[in-house]
Formats: C-alpha cells, structure tokens, sequence
C-alpha cells in the first residue's frame, strides 16, 4: 500500500472514532433535554402555589411589607448571579450567557455601582479570572443536572448577603429555556422582589375569620426566602434545559461534519488506490514492453 | 361538597385530587380540613400527611414541614400543601430511612445540632408512616 493512502485511511479512522464520541454525546445531550424540561414543567406548580399563598397575605394585612421587597434609596453594591456550564462542546451557550452578564455588569458600573459576582459553571468561573475580576461565590458541579439541595444553598447565601447589605439589588442572568431550538440568555432582577410578582391581581376584601399561625408578618418572612429559592430553582432547570439542546445541536453539527469528512476522505482513499493501481499497470506494461524489445532484438 | 387537594413541592406535584378530609400536623398541633373550612395559612411541621379520598379510602404521605394553606372560593375549598420534601407512604424506601435515622442519631448525639435533630425527624416521620 502506498504512502498517501496509508495517511488517508488513518485519518479516515480517526474521524470515524470522533464521530463516535459526539453522535454519543448528541444521544446523552437528547435524553437530557426531556428529562429536565419535564423538571423544569414539575417544578411550576410549587411556585403558582407559593404566589398564590403570598398574594392571601397581601390581601389580609392590606399590603406587604418586608426587606426583600423593599427597594434601597442609596445603593452601592449589585450582586450578578451568572449560570454556565461546567463543560464546553455546547456552542455559544455560555459565551451568550457571558456576554449578556457583561451588558448587565456594564450597566450596573455605568449607574456608577460596584458588581458583585456570583456564578455557576466553570466556564464562567475561569473567565471571570481570566479577565480578573473577582467572584464573590461559585459553585460548579450542578450545571447539567442540577439538585434542588443546591438551589437552597445559593438561594441561603444569596438571600443573606442581600440582608446582610453586602449587595444591594441582585440580578440573575441564565438562559432561558422556549424549545429545544430556541433559547436565549435572559436577566431578571431577583432581589429587592418586583412586588407585581408576588401579588399579581387586585386584591379583594380581607376575610374576616382568616387564621394565620404564626403570624401573617412572620409567615411572609418564611414565605418570601422560599420564593427567592425557586426563582434560583427555576433559573437553573431553564439552564440546564438550555444547556443540553445547545450541546445536542453542537454535537449534532460535529456528527454531520464528521460524516462528510468521512464521504470526502474515502473518495480521496478511493483516488488514491485507483492511482497506485494505474501507476503499478504502467510499471508492468513498460516492464513487458521493455522485456518484448529486449527479446526481439 | 369535596375539597380539591394539591400537595407540592419544589421539585414535582406529589399528589392532586379529590378528597373529603385532609389530616395534617401544624407546628400548633393536628388539624383536619373538612369542605367549607374557614380560610388558613400554617406552618407544617414534620409528619404524617392523610387524605381521604371520595370513595373513603385512605392515602398516606409524609412532609419534611412547609405551609398549608386552605381557601374556599365559590363553593370548592382548596388545600394547597407546600412541603420542602413529600414522600407518599408507598414511595418511602424504608431501608434508606433506617440507615438515615441511624446516621442522624449519631451526628445527634456527637453535635448536638438542631439540623441532626431535624433530619432524626424526618426519617423517623418515614418509618413510623410505615409502621
């Protein structure tokens, strides 16, 4: 076998086995998606049940009063929890979640306030170090699969560094889950809480014999930590929903790719024997030629 | 007259459905919810969770506290729990909770810590639901 065909054949082989990792990872990526778009699905009642709690609240004390509503007359600090991915091959998904992190943290320094940074992910981790900015909190592992145990604990810590006053406002930007071909890096305010969120009608009259235990106040203090903890829940569902059809399509496109390298090398193998065949009959009928002439001398 | 029962948590809806009466446990003790129950907001505490449903059976679950929240509006009255975890009586793995109340007795015991004490409860909320 020749030289060029031999390369040929190797590189054919090595393409073949990539195709073989990303048509797998287009599979895990696939099976993903539905299982945490149903997550995501499972976990909207909780969070309509929670509101509608907290809009009873609203309607037996006449409004709501608490910290986490309140907005602050003089802020200084803005906190930006910013969702990745811990693992790359997903395409653009988190350099879009990035960049739109950077428009927020843009915006919070142009109102001349300080960013504060929290994040989930390794990529957005290495480049927030990369481009020397300091993190407040990280937390990786959770991306693709994320547990609700995690959501509590960014929820804790983000909910006390607002009440502690190291930040001020809290912002959440992650990317926003519509379809498996449609998805898009959103941001939210999630701290002080848009009030119209938790009581989103009129509210009616009390009902005179309504029963708290405890109180209507403390209840609410319970009640609106656990809000905070599902719109972190929710963000990182959407995230990891996003996450998974953004790697499917990647590694969809690297499957198709691989398949036409391959439809294309196999061509050039197949040119390239045609041309050693050729060669080798040229060699044996100028061997003949020259043996005949020889003889017939 | 029958109530219309949503038991949730944030991770998945545990049980919906028609029911005569719920039993829950309240930081203030056992409560029942009959149709026409005046309007309630309470915190729940670790325990047993009992439905009845229409046709007088009974459904067992367990929740790890949350809120209970009842409403009556044009004639159907809603019980709405919100649980951190439920379990119904048949999901509950048995062995898991042993090993579990097991392991919380001994970090009681070593820590003393108000977390332990909780998650002794909670496993022991499991076992006893499973007699």
């Amino acid at each position: 076998m020749g030289a060029k065909l031999r390369v040929i054949r190797r590189r054919i082989r090595s393409v073949q086995s990539t195709m073989k990792i990303t048509r797998a990872m287009e599979l895990i990526a696939a099976s993903r998606i539905v299982r945490a778009q149903q997550r995501v699905e499972a976990a909207r009642p909780y969070a309509e049940l929670l509101t509608r709690a907290m809009e009873d609240v609203a309607r037996q004390v006449g409004s709501l009063s608490h910290p986490l509503l309140e907005i602050r007359e003089a802020p200084e600090r803005v906190g930006v929890f910013v969702v990745t991915s811990d693992r790359g091959l997903a395409g653009a998904y988190s350099a879009n979640a990035l960049r739109r992190a950077e428009e927020v943290v843009a915006e919070v320094r142009g109102r001349g306030l300080e960013a504060v940074l929290y994040v989930v992910g390794k990529k957005g981790q290495s480049y927030f170090r990369f481009h020397g900015v300091p993190l407040a909190a990280s937390w990786t592992g959770i991306s693709e699969v994320p547990t609700y145990s995690a959501a509590e604990e960014i929820g804790d810590r983000l909910i006390r560094d607002f009440a502690e006053a190291r930040i001020d406002e809290l912002h959440a930007v992650f990317t926003h889950f519509r379809s498996a071909f449609s998805m898009r890096a959103t941001h939210q305010r999630f701290l002080p809480i848009p009030p119209h969120e938790v009581v989103r009608r009129e509210l009616g009259k009390p009902h005179p014999e309504y029963l708290f235990e405890p109180q209507p106040a403390v209840i609410l203090g319970e009640l609106l930590p656990q809000y905070v903890v599902t719109k972190v829940w929710a963000a990182l569902l959407e995230s990891a929903a996003s996450e998974n059809a953004a790697r499917r399509r990647a590694m969809k496109a690297a499957t198709d790719n691989a398949e036409e390298l391959i439809k294309v090398l196999t061509r050039q193998a197949n040119r390239a024997r045609q041309d050693e065949i050729t060669s080798e009959i040229m060699e044996i009928v100028g061997g003949a030629e020259a043996l005949a002439q020889a003889s017939g001398e | 007259m029958s109530l219309e029962v949503h038991v949730v948590t944030p991770e998945r809806e545990v049980w919906t459905g028609e029911a005569q009466m719920v039993v829950a446990r309240s930081v203030e003790g056992e409560v029942g919810i009959l149709p026409g129950h005046a309007p309630l907001l309470v915190r729940l505490a670790i325990g047993a969770l009992r439905i009845q449903r229409p046709d007088g059976t009974w459904e067992s679950a367990v929740e790890d506290g949350g809120f209970l929240h009842v409403t009556t509006e044009g004639g159907t009255t809603r019980v709405d729990v919100l649980a951190e975890h439920a379990e119904l009586a048949h999901e509950i793995d048995v062995r898991a909770a042993e090993f579990r109340a097991e392991a919380a007795r001994r970090q009681l015991e070593e820590t003393g810590h108000a977390a332990a004490r909780a998650e002794l409860a909670k496993a022991l909320a499991r076992l006893d639901l499973r007699g």
